[in-house]
């Protein structure tokens, strides 16, 4: 009789145990949804358009910097590259961006190339670059950004 | 090449999904499409994808000049080839899933609270979507990864042309030139078909996979626990922040859960066949091996599900079927590691042996993971509704594995039917979480900065995780009565 009794309320506790979690599983899953529907406006994301546009994330206006150059370099087998300014996370992230959308050609380390791809902060800092380097200025995108020749020696 | 073009080749892809897993499924006119269809259907998609992007780089390998055979081959040999071998396959027969209704009707009142509940799911799950393809908008180049290693790999594939082979250079070794390439293909053979690049193609991919995953557990809980369950159980998937957040990132890492959770399911219904077990296990292997060509942790999860299955004597018997399943997808990935990847940063940054072991028996290297392993799952932080509120509510970092816990404690045990394939599982998710553990212990950069990756690691086996647990018990909602178990203890 004991046991059965304790049985029973071992199940009685377990359902109710079971009924808590059914609706914490509900309201956890409802809240979080929420909130990140709230964080995320799926809605105004997709109504502000193409990515070109909409694309307002740090990754989408580093990669922009890029496209221009893609056309000159196409069929280049690898450039150097060499940026400055910033965290180094940031250089960091300017050079894998410049990779990626420069992709097939390599963007490797600037010191032994011909070709070099000079991204800096401003114009400024990329004239002191030149000048402290034997580099001759093929092209000039703006905001520091260029594309460079090493001089023969 | 055309928008047309690609629906083309994304119908032929479910098209050989759905061949292939006409002749590894057993078939039965009562357990068809009907029952098992929401697990199918996802199962079909995910091989026609692999599929696909297998072929594409077989074709970037082999005959990268001859675009007219590669699509000859791709929309209409090998569809007819996965379709006749799944006309050929002998058919094999099912002991019927554990039926809840027939157990125990529902009451009307139980049945408006089961479809309210499919509603809620229902909703929420379209939401989740929604949020991982506005992740996927707002960054539209992917995250980190998704930029810096799938998708620049995607773009040496379709634009490299002979020198796609750039990608694998030691000079770009932060894109990890040893990494599978089924993501990357994928997407590349889309914009070959396409026509030209663009971002919208990565994303889809991504939300899709997304999508995929949730519909694959919800269709495997329904089928093997009932739709009540079901619904729990993708409520408890679809409510996760990494889930979500990584769903939109377009990264490699909601693919590979989806083919962990399919290898799972397929040993799951092998448990349940009494013909063609032996297919399962096939599939299951393929499912596995497609895996290892998402991710190198892929790898891992071939080997520790073969040792699982090898340790369990009556699993043992169809291990050969497993790895035969595998041996496709790892013949290909032992192809490119050995002809084109150079070594693993893993083995090739680590400077001696004594070192390794030093970092295996280095205490405090071991507090740092365990604690972020604890700290992610049952950790809590404290939550202030406002700026100027003294009192701070501790909230759980990872709500779903708590709930998950408290479904597993309050749940029945009862795997029945399902045991050694839950146990088989179990197993396998235990040992790939200890080899993501020594894999972080021994490797050679900032320890601090590695175990942030913990919760994308741990992304991997969420999903299987939520299906193992609700398998090993009876889970939430089901009356006691219905269980014979617990009757046989009331008495």
């Amino acid at each position: 009789m004991t046991t059965q009794y304790k049985v029973r309320a071992g199940e009685r506790l377990r359902a109710a145990g079971r009924a808590v979690v059914q609706v914490a599983i509900v309201l956890w899953a409802v809240l979080a949804v929420r909130v990140y529907l709230d964080r995320n406006q799926p809605l105004r994301q997709f109504a502000a358009g193409p990515w070109h546009q909409a694309g307002k994330d740090r990754f989408s206006q580093a990669a922009r910097v890029y496209l221009p150059l893609r056309d000159r370099l196409r069929g280049v087998q690898s450039v150097g590259f060499v940026c400055g300014g910033g965290s180094e996370d940031a250089r960091t992230m300017r050079h894998y961006m410049a990779q990626s959308m420069l992709a097939p050609t390599l963007v490797v380390r600037w010191e032994e190339q011909r070709v070099v791809i000079a991204a800096f902060d401003n114009d400024g800092q990329l004239a002191q670059f030149m000048l402290a380097g034997p580099f001759r200025l093929r092209e000039h995108f703006g905001s520091g950004l260029a594309i460079l020749d090493r001089e023969a020696k | 090449m055309s928008i047309a073009w690609v629906m083309v080749a994304m119908g032929v892809s479910v098209c050989t999904g759905w061949g292939l897993l006409r002749a590894l499924w057993p078939r039965d006119s009562a357990y068809a499409v009907g029952k098992s269809g929401l697990v199918r259907i996802p199962l079909a998609i995910g091989l026609g994808w692999a599929v696909g992007a297998a072929h594409y780089c077989v074709w970037r390998v082999v005959y990268p000049e001859l675009e007219w055979l590669y699509r000859l081959m791709d929309c209409l040999v090998i569809p007819a080839a996965a379709w006749w071998a799944g006309r050929m396959a002998r058919s094999g027969s099912w002991v019927p899933p554990r039926a809840h209704s027939a157990l125990q009707p529902l009451s009307p009142i139980h049945r408006s609270y089961v479809g309210a509940l499919v509603g809620l799911t229902l909703g929420v799950g379209i939401a989740a979507v929604c949020i991982s393809a506005a992740q996927a908008w707002r960054e539209p180049l992917g995250a980190w990864d998704g930029w810096a290693i799938w998708n620049l790999k995607a773009r040496f594939l379709y634009r490299g042309g002979p020198h796609w082979t750039g990608m694998f250079s030691k000079d770009i070794w932060f894109s990890h030139p040893d990494y599978p390439l089924l993501l990357p293909a994928s997407i590349a053979r889309l914009w070959s078909y396409l026509g030209h690049e663009n971002t919208l193609v990565p994303q889809l991919t991504a939300v899709a996979a997304t999508g995929l995953v949730a519909l694959l557990l919800f269709g495997v809980l329904a089928w093997l626990r009932g739709v009540e369950q079901a619904c729990f159980g993708t409520l408890l998937l679809v409510s996760s922040k990494v889930f979500l957040y990584y769903g939109g990132a377009q990264v490699a890492d909601v693919p590979l859960s989806f083919f962990l959770l399919g290898a799972i399911i397929a040993l799951a219904a092998a448990q349940r066949s009494q013909q063609g077990v032996r297919a399962l296990f096939a599939l299951s292997g393929v499912l596995a091996g497609c895996g290892a060509m998402v991710k190198n942790e892929g790898l891992v999860i071939c080997v520790v599900l073969l040792a699982a299955c090898i340790m369990r004597r009556d699993l043992r018997r169809n291990a050969l079927m497993l790895v035969m399943g595998m041996a496709p997808a790892l013949s290909l990935m032992a192809v490119q590691k050995t002809l084109f990847a150079g070594e693993s940063y893993l083995v090739a940054d680590q400077s001696s042996f004594q070192a390794v072991v030093q970092k295996l028996v280095d205490p405090s290297r071991h507090q740092t993971i365990a604690w972020a392993l604890l700290d992610h799952n049952v950790g809590f932080y404290p939550w202030r509704p406002l700026a100027a509120c003294p009192l701070a509510i501790p909230l759980p970092n990872h709500p779903g594995m708590v709930l998950l816990l408290l479904t597993f404690v309050c749940g029945i045990w009862g795997v029945g039917r399902d045991r050694l394939a839950v146990a088989a599982a179990a197993v396998t998710l235990l040992l790939t979480v200890g080899t993501y553990y020594v894999v972080l212990l021994i490797m050679p950069y900032d320890l601090a900065t590695l175990v942030e990756s913990w919760p994308r690691l741990q992304l991997h086996i969420w999903p299987s995780l939520i299906l193992v647990l609700f398998l090993m018990t009876r889970g939430l909602g089901e009356s006691e009565q219905a269980c014979p178990a617990s009757r046989s203890l009331a008495r």
